[in-house]
């Protein structure tokens, strides 16, 4: 449900807005940002409603409502309120649409196979196991080699180019 | 680059790597162990030279996107691996800090592994593999009691102690079966997924791994933080020590409340 559309489009003094804080150029001119404020609410209310959208229309002259969205009621044959039987409305139901997630071969599978209980905590909930020393070493001398390979490979681009 | 600047930078690169993880980790080493972490680093460089020369790619990040699991989730597969071009062909490197032996005795997970990387490549690149090692950057214990005073810009005295050592270990990649290890890898992907978190059982904590000489137990759950709320841990010790057995019981009674736990953990990360 959207809420009252209702907003002064009153004018911005740019001082006392990003002016100050940025050197940049306008990303929008000032005295359009309300308008463009609700244009952006309206655009999550059209995209985010799963099932219906509820928008007050306001028809007494002192609820201002901006003209874009006066142009879509008046070009779209809305349902009201009471010729929408809130029963015939189907169930909503929640489906997550989940990044698809990667999986390491030796840091999820192989770690997950030696102890699943180990990986929960330590993979799963990230916690912070208290003896680091040997996971310390490894990494410190993985990650020295690396450096020496580029090393070497940066040497040889060099003496190539 | 001459060696003496070669190690000038290796050192180089140690401390600040060593300075970096320890600022981020608020964690260290000792200095015996911090020694032991750039020896190992200064003896692959004597003793796989060729190898690290030829190195073409490093750190390559292989990934196989859009998998489906048995209960039909999808997922990408990534894995991380060296790569050296040569006129004889491509090959794979994975570079282990544990030891020869162990890693001998985990050559089945390293075939796996390694042949799947060559399935992503190969997959993606349309390039066959031509080989793959692990190569081990512990040093034995007779090569490092030899080299303990031994100058390290010495590369013929160093030469010398490594002549005979081959820290390299092939892994036959051409015996995986893909389709096979997809599989186990969906299955766990479903495990994951589904918050299947129970620990290795008893029988394995009990069970020396291949290449090693303690049990699992002892090795792996002996450091894991979460041994005092693990059902399988509380079960090997009890039957490690009788005495021990009695006193758990009554500190637990004979019910756990693991799968309390469990529910409390993962619903914490929902």
């Amino acid at each position: 449900m959207v809420g009252n559309p209702k907003k002064k489009e009153k004018q911005l003094d740019p001082d006392d807005f990003v002016r100050r804080l940025s050197k940049r150029n306008y990303f929008e001119p000032f005295n359009r940002i309300p308008e463009f404020d609700l244009i952006r609410l309206y655009y999550v209310a059209f995209t985010r409603a799963q099932n219906v959208l509820i928008i007050p229309h306001f028809e007494e002259s002192r609820n201002h409502c901006c003209e874009h969205i006066k142009q879509l009621f008046n070009e779209t044959n809305f349902n009201s309120l009471e010729e929408i039987n809130l029963e015939d409305l189907s169930k909503y139901s929640e489906h997550h649409k989940e990044a698809i997630k990667n999986y390491s071969f030796t840091s999820d599978f192989q770690f997950y196979e030696q102890c699943a209980r180990q990986y929960m905590l330590f993979r799963y909930l990230d916690f912070t196991p208290a003896r680091t020393q040997s996971m310390f070493f490894g990494s410190l001398v993985h990650k020295t080699i690396e450096d020496l390979h580029h090393r070497l490979i940066l040497q040889r681009e060099k003496k190539v180019s | 680059m001459g060696q003496v600047q070669i190690l000038k930078d290796i050192i180089e690169d140690f401390d600040r790597n060593y300075m970096l993880m320890e600022y981020e980790t608020g964690r260290s080493l000792s200095p015996q162990l911090k020694r032991a972490a750039l020896m190992q680093v200064i003896v692959y460089w004597y003793a796989m030279r060729s190898i690290a020369e030829k190195v073409s790619e490093t750190e390559v990040r292989l990934v196989l996107p859009l998998q489906s699991s048995p209960q039909r989730r999808k997922f990408n597969l990534e894995g991380v691996v060296d790569l050296i071009r040569t006129d004889a062909g491509i090959f794979m490197h994975d570079i282990k800090s544990l030891d020869k032996e162990v890693i001998r005795g985990q050559m089945e997970g390293y075939s796996e592994q390694l042949g799947i990387y060559a399935h992503i490549w190969q997959s993606l690149n349309n390039q066959k593999i031509d080989g793959a090692s692990v190569i081990s950057t512990a040093i034995p214990t007779e090569i490092s009691e030899r080299l303990i005073g031994v100058d390290i810009h010495d590369e013929a005295a160093v030469m010398a102690i490594l002549k005979n050592w081959d820290p390299t270990i092939n892994v036959n990649i051409e015996q995986p079966e893909i389709a096979e290890i997809m599989k186990k890898f969906g299955d766990v992907v479903d495990k994951i997924s589904s918050k299947e978190f129970s620990p290795a059982n008893v029988i394995k904590l009990n069970k020396k791994p291949e290449g090693q000489n303690r049990d699992f137990g002892s090795l792996v759950c002996r450091k894991c933080d979460g041994r005092f709320s693990c059902e399988s841990y509380r079960d090997f010790m009890k039957q490690k020590d009788g005495k021990l057995a009695s006193l758990i019981n009554l500190i637990h009674g004979e019910d756990g409340e693991e799968d309390e736990f469990i529910e409390a953990a993962t619903a914490v990360n929902d």
